[in-house]
């Protein structure tokens, strides 16, 4: 079968014929880093198109939904393969404490993954101390993106990076910032380092501190 | 020369201090300005012509809100997103004006609420007049006599009903009529005049006031008017979020909640020929949002997870302690709300359907800005909500409108491909309200113009504007302002996002309460809006992913027929605390699967049918 088949119908989201297909490949003996491989240029086509506005953010979650099952049906394989190529790099994202709206934030890791980052989800509600720790944990994630959707939670946004800076951690980490009432002057004043537009400015703020 | 802000076509002079925000004073000013969004510049609605004076460009506002255009003298601005430097004058273009102000008054159907056991009892009495053989106090006689002529048994008596009862007897020659609220004389005055009560469903856009007789529950006279607290922000959470922001906005917001709830109180007296004295007793339902600002408690945490309520309880209160304009020592009684986002509203729906008494997998939907539906199974009342968004009001959406006149209210597709329309008031079509755009997306779904994934395909009712495509629904040749009435690809964005929410909403009380979605047995669907929509379209695009051949009753706003239940019967208190025991609520955002859901069910049709019944 011709592996192309995968990513085109992950972005046309036809959901069951995309497990058939995945089923088939699998049955036929495609390696398991194929079929991922296939699956995350299709996941970078519904990316490019959300950029172009011609797919809606419904749409980034639904190929996401579909991406993750596609991973759990090809997982022991992967393993059998001796595990996924290495990512280029490590993000670690959520939503600030007092917030819980995580469609932007999912968004983000969506593009973030398709374009083979490596992502840290830490949720909703997200104490500035669960930023601290998760940073600490991870010593070779470059970027932290925080997601905030409400105004009455930009303090919350301003702590956590007060937090990181006390945890010593500042300089090792890129803070980036988005959400719908974010703004430049926001961003500046919670002391982030960036301010993140949309989820294509925020994989390609990530691949620039990462240099690719 | 004294600081004003002179506003066209009213002719008003408004005050303000260098520095406000052009919104601000105009709200003040009392002009009914459209503003969706509470001032943040994002909904697009509150523009104004500057035709004179000096402006600058709030910090902070998205960019190219302050200023859209300037063609000659005047400039166009958005009034949120400008501060004013100096005398001003400006126009208001009636696209900006909230029109929407009493016509929503659809849920006037007059019905009884009989109650063998009155909230408010009123009992004629004649106390034997003093003389020096019987001295006793005149309240003492008073209630003496309710326990001989009725067996009542009075326990207090409101201190301003005091102040007048000994004037009040003699006036009246020792035969008076007395209003008692549980135990309490809230009232003395001649036996002709009964006492009256009122229930209120303060909605976040639209509050629904009930005048009626206490005895019978007749419906004396009913309004819908406006909640003018809008402009300060249409849903509740960029409602509270300006109160968050500027904590001294909640008193302002409050009062004119109330001074509009006595102005409406009024003139629904006078309409039936009595006086506001005669009300003993006032309900309130409404979302918590609304229930914490009417009763000036804190709403920050309201908005912050996790949510927490000031105060769930049934709440009493004396109604002139919140500033009510009612009878002397007349009380007001908020209902319970269940929790930071199902309120009073809610729990008044379900009473008035009787949910309690009618188990079996019945789904009761009351559709709005947040979407509030109960799942009741023969186990429990499995209660969600679900942030299904403005688009339904007509908000966010380009050409969108509340329901008034000039909207479509309903639409279809004929055999030629072409929109058949009708229009609120038979206007020419200005835009579309909550019911027209389900029913337009709905026929072109249908007809195929619009993908399941909710893109528009190409075809001749589709065009491209300014790279925006654009379902057209009316060509401009049959408008008034020849300019044509469309759809845009981001409305059905938005559409769908709020679809979506209620549908996925939907399938996760079901997955809660441990059924099938087609094990739902009927739906019953409340509000002004679940009573206005096609209901069948409804269920074409899945809103409601049941089968098609469910039953779906409409019935109009039940949340305000359960306050006048309220305020009529007082065996309903009853009914109101086991309702509230009886709630489960489901949090979404705990809800593991909802996002794997939600996912699926933003898109057109029923996503939760099986494979084949699609």
């Amino acid at each position: 079968m011709d592996i192309k088949k995968i990513s085109d119908l992950l972005v046309e989201l036809e959901e069951e014929k995309v497990y058939d297909a995945v089923d088939e490949a699998i049955e036929q003996g495609v390696s398991g880093r194929e079929i991922l491989k296939a699956s995350q240029a299709g996941m970078a086509t519904i990316g490019d198109m959300y950029k172009r506005e011609e797919a809606f953010v419904a749409d980034m979650m639904f190929a996401g939904e579909i991406m993750r099952n596609i991973l759990n049906k090809i997982q022991p394989l992967l393993e059998k393969e001796g595990g996924r190529e290495k990512a280029i790099g490590k993000a670690i994202l959520g939503t600030v404490k007092g917030d819980i709206h995580d469609l932007g934030k999912d968004v983000v890791m969506i593009a973030l993954e398709g374009n083979g980052f490596e992502v840290i989800d830490l949720g909703v509600d997200v104490a500035p101390e669960k930023f601290v720790e998760a940073v600490n944990n991870n010593p070779d994630a470059k970027v932290l993106g925080l997601s905030v959707f409400l105004t009455s939670a930009f303090p919350s946004t301003e702590k956590t990076v007060k937090a990181i800076a006390e945890s010593g951690n500042r300089d090792r980490v890129k803070i980036m910032v988005g959400g719908a009432p974010v703004t430049e002057v926001v961003a500046r004043e919670t002391g982030c380092d960036y301010f993140a537009e949309d989820a294509a400015a925020g994989v390609s703020y990530t691949k620039s501190v990462y240099g690719v | 020369m004294k600081p004003v802000v002179t506003i066209q076509p009213f002719n008003v002079d408004a005050d303000y201090s260098a520095g406000d925000v052009l919104l601000d004073v105009i709200i003040r000013a009392g002009i009914p300005i459209a503003s969706y969004c509470g001032g943040r510049g994002t909904c697009g609605k509150c523009v104004v012509e500057l035709r004179s004076g000096a402006v600058e460009a709030r910090p902070g506002m998205p960019v190219g809100a302050a200023v859209e255009a300037s063609a000659g003298q005047s400039q166009r601005v958005l009034a949120c997103s400008v501060r004013v430097l100096r005398n001003c004058s400006i126009a208001i273009p009636g696209g900006s004006i909230d029109t929407s102000l009493q016509t929503q008054t659809e849920h006037a159907d007059v019905r009884k609420f009989t109650s063998a056991n009155p909230v408010v009892e009123f009992r004629t009495v004649s106390p034997p007049a003093p003389d020096l053989q019987d001295p006793r106090s005149d309240a003492e006689r008073l209630t003496a006599q309710l326990m001989i002529e009725h067996g009542v048994e009075v326990r207090s008596i409101d201190a301003l009903v005091l102040r007048k009862l000994s004037q009040t007897l003699r006036s009246n020659l020792w035969n008076v009529g007395v209003t008692l609220y549980q135990h309490e004389i809230v009232d003395v005055g001649s036996p002709q005049q009964t006492p009256l009560v009122v229930a209120v469903d303060i909605g976040t856009t639209t509050c629904a006031i009930y005048l009626l007789g206490c005895n019978n529950g007749a419906q004396l006279a009913v309004a819908g008017v406006t909640n003018p607290q809008t402009p300060y922000g249409a849903d509740v959470v960029s409602r509270i979020s300006r109160v968050v922001e500027a904590p001294e906005l909640a008193a302002t917001l409050r009062a004119m909640l109330v001074e509009q709830l006595n102005a409406v109180i009024g003139r629904l007296c006078a309409q039936s020929g009595v006086t506001a004295e005669r009300i003993a007793c006032a309900v309130f339902v409404g979302n918590t949002a609304m229930h914490h600002l009417f009763l000036g408690l804190g709403v920050e945490q309201l908005v912050n997870s996790p949510y927490v309520a000031t105060l769930s309880r049934e709440y009493f209160v004396k109604a002139r302690e919140i500033g009510l304009s009612v009878g002397p020592g007349a009380w007001a009684c908020c209902l319970p709300i269940v929790a930071g986002y199902v309120g009073s509203d809610h729990v008044a729906m379900l009473l008035a359907c009787g949910a309690r008494q009618q188990r079996g997998n019945v789904l009761y939907i009351d559709m709005g800005t947040n979407t509030e539906m109960c799942l009741a199974t023969t186990e429990s009342l499995f209660v969600v909500s679900t942030p299904s968004g403005p688009a339904f009001e007509g908000a966010h959406i380009q050409l969108g409108m509340r329901a008034e006149a000039g909207a479509i209210d309903a639409c279809s597709i004929d055999e030629q491909g072409s929109f058949v329309y009708s229009t609120i008031g038979g206007q020419k079509p200005r835009g579309l309200c909550g019911s027209g755009i389900l029913d337009a997306i709905a026929a072109a779904f249908g007809a195929g113009i619009i993908d399941w994934r909710g893109r528009l395909q190409n075809c001749r009712q589709v065009k491209e504007v300014s790279g925006q495509r654009r379902l057209v629904i009316v060509a401009a040749d049959d408008t008034d302002e020849d300019s044509e009435v469309f759809l845009t690809q981001a409305d059905i964005r938005e559409f769908q996002l709020a679809k979506g929410a209620i549908s996925a909403g939907i399938a996760v009380l079901a997955q809660c309460a441990g059924i099938e979605l087609h094990d739902i047995t009927r739906v019953v669907l409340a509000g002004a809006f679940g009573s206005h929509i096609d209901s069948g379209n409804a269920l074409r695009l899945g809103i409601i992913p049941v089968p098609q051949d469910i039953q779906i009753e409409q019935v109009g706003n039940a949340a305000g027929a359960g306050a006048c239940m309220a305020a009529v019967d007082a065996a309903t208190s009853d009914s109101v605390q086991a309702i509230c025991r009886e709630i489960q609520y489901v949090e979404l955002v705990t809800a593991a699967a909802f996002k794997s859901i939600y996912a699926r069910a933003t898109y057109l049709g029923n996503r939760f049918a099986q494979r084949g019944e699609r």
